[in-house]
């Protein structure tokens, strides 16, 4: 047991380089989101340490033992697929088994028991992949990586062949595993809210590099660079001043000192359920949302209006 | 009047396809020889029964479709499984040429890399000379449907059964073999059939210990109508049948 740490690690495809040198240490225990849109080299820099890919260049660590070079199996490492990959031809209870008759454990019976009991699926134990659903598959697929008791769990977007209701749900089951087993969890997503919800810790990929390390409330509210600001929520821009919309305010009349402070002119106003979504337009031509509570008064197309914020809720980054 | 039309001209393709089989299964069981129904009778077929020569030439066809099918299976089933693999686009592109190779051009072909091999190994054509012909046309339909059954395949669950600590050998043994079986059955009767069934390239590289079934017939009809034919002939038909039938469905599960 110990940490998960990467250094500088490089990974070149024929047409161009997925990983450009990564470094990041992952405590033990810890709950780890790799997040960023496809194609920026989180799914490569995954399967590198589960053994399926070798890096060009760098050492990968856990708990100061190099995984460089061992093969899948010999690694202390499992994986959620992002399709589960269950075997089509067993059982939920077969798949879950798989892994420890491998290691040939004497007391695979009770723990394929134990494990469909933590993932509450007793029940569905003879049922074929073909024969569950979607909920159902994904959480065979946790247990029969969990069983065989690994280090460290990688997870490939594990939620995202789900439909909605299901990930929000799956996504509480899945932290409170988490905690209860206490093993480091690595999270592959490209959905910054699943991101947000679930991780200690959250490093943001784009390109091939790390844009940013940092809890999601770091992530969120102090973005280190404009692509980390703007790929976990909308940002109003004005030069080199971003402002979340649900930080952004609205009102007929000019608001009081400490606040900056735009006049505007209203393009729509829409009703999202939760709150109001009101879209202006300054002179200058900066487009500002503003995400307001109901009751917070009506606006329509055409109004002149004062959009403001507090300077506290600016994030400065230049271009 | 399309509804009526339809079913009609469903019906005469279907009679165009088999009625000239219909009419052969018809006179295998009539008691005269000539075309002319005189009466039900197994007369040909008790004939068929008792004849050693046709015994042999059965004999022959069935080893030699045996062997050639556990061969081009094996052979073919491992080679799909490395196409795919290796994701090898232009090899597997490559192989639907030796399906359109005339048959004719493969035998002489065969033949002349026999009579050439034969300059430095004292042999000669016969039995095996026919099996290892058989195994090089049956390879290409084994591949085809082996890698049909394998591009629907997720290439994730080796890695998976890698990940839980199954070697390589494991995964293709435990995981993939498994999954394949259908595939491998269903193409192992294909092999059985199209080697059962082959005439040409046989007659090219057969020797004279290594007459099969369809050259004794070949010869057998070259003669003039013979209901013994129509005999064999028609149980050959309900066999083969049986046997891509049951090819069907298991491609299919």
């Amino acid at each position: 047991m110990g940490d998960l740490s990467l250094d500088a690690i490089y990974k070149d495809f024929p047409s161009h380089r997925v990983v450009d040198g990564i470094s990041l240490t992952i405590p033990q225990g810890c709950f780890y989101s790799l997040l960023g849109p496809s194609g920026c080299g989180k799914t490569t820099t995954l399967r590198m340490i589960g053994g399926f890919d070798e890096p060009d260049r760098g050492t990968i660590q856990l708990g100061g033992r190099t995984l460089n070079g061992l093969r899948p199996y010999q690694r202390p490492v499992t994986t959620v697929f992002q399709n589960y990959a269950l075997f089509p031809h067993l059982t939920a209870a077969e798949n879950i088994a798989f892994g420890l008759e491998r290691k040939r454990d004497p007391d695979a019976a009770s723990k394929v028991k134990a494990a469909l009991d933590l993932v509450q699926l007793t029940a569905k134990a003879d049922r074929l992949p073909a024969q569950m659903s979607g909920g159902e598959r994904q959480r065979t697929a946790l247990a029969r990586a969990l069983v065989v008791e690994p280090e460290l769990l990688l997870l490939d977007e594990p939620l995202s062949a789900l439909d909605p209701k299901l990930r929000k749900q799956m996504r509480l089951e899945l932290k409170e595993l988490q905690a209860r087993i206490g093993i480091t969890f690595l999270f592959i997503t490209h959905d910054q809210e699943e991101a947000l919800s679930l991780s200690d810790q959250i490093a943001v990929m784009h390109k091939g590099r790390l844009e940013q390390i940092g809890t999601p409330q770091q992530i969120y509210l102090q973005p280190a660079t404009r692509f980390v600001a703007g790929f976990l929520g909308p940002v109003n821009w004005v030069g080199d001043v971003g402002v979340r919309p649900e930080a952004t305010r609205i009102s007929r009349e000019a608001p009081g000192p400490g606040a900056r402070a735009l006049e505007a002119t209203v393009n729509s106003s829409i009703f999202l359920g939760d709150c109001l979504q009101v879209e202006t337009r300054t002179p200058a031509g900066d487009h500002i949302i503003a995400q307001i509570a109901h009751g917070l008064g009506e606006f329509r197309r055409g109004d002149h209006v004062h959009v403001w914020w507090r300077t506290d809720d600016e994030m400065a980054l230049p271009q | 009047m399309r509804q009526r039309l339809l079913p009609l001209y469903v019906l005469s393709v279907y009679a165009f396809l088999h009625v000239p089989l219909l009419i052969l299964c018809a006179f295998s069981f009539n008691s005269s020889r000539f075309t002319l129904w005189e009466g039900f009778s197994f007369v040909w077929y008790r004939a068929m029964w008792n004849d050693a020569a046709l015994a042999e030439a059965t004999w022959n066809s069935l080893l030699i479709a045996v062997a050639s099918t556990v061969i081009a299976t094996a052979v073919g089933t491992l080679a799909a499984y490395g196409l795919w693999k290796k994701n090898a686009r232009l090899l597997s592109g490559s192989l639907y040429l030796s399906l359109v190779t005339p048959e004719i051009i493969t035998g002489i072909a065969l033949l002349a890399t026999f009579q050439w091999a034969f300059r430095y190994f004292h042999l000669q054509l016969g039995m095996h000379t026919v099996i290892l012909a058989h195994v090089t046309f049956s390879i290409a339909y084994v591949l085809l449907v082996v890698m049909a059954r394998l591009r629907t395949a997720d290439p994730a669950l080796e890695e998976a059964a890698l990940d839980l600590g199954a070697t390589e050998w494991q995964a293709f043994r435990l995981v993939t073999l498994p999954m394949l079986r259908p595939g491998i059955a269903a193409a192992a009767l294909l092999a059985f059939t199209v080697s059962f069934d082959d005439y040409v390239i046989t007659s090219l590289v057969a020797g004279v210990d290594s007459e099969t079934l369809p050259m004794m017939l070949y010869a057998m009809a070259r003669r003039g109508a013979n209901p013994v034919v129509s005999a064999i002939s028609t149980v050959i038909l309900v066999a083969l049948g049986a046997l891509i039938l049951a090819s069907e469905r298991l491609q299919k599960s």
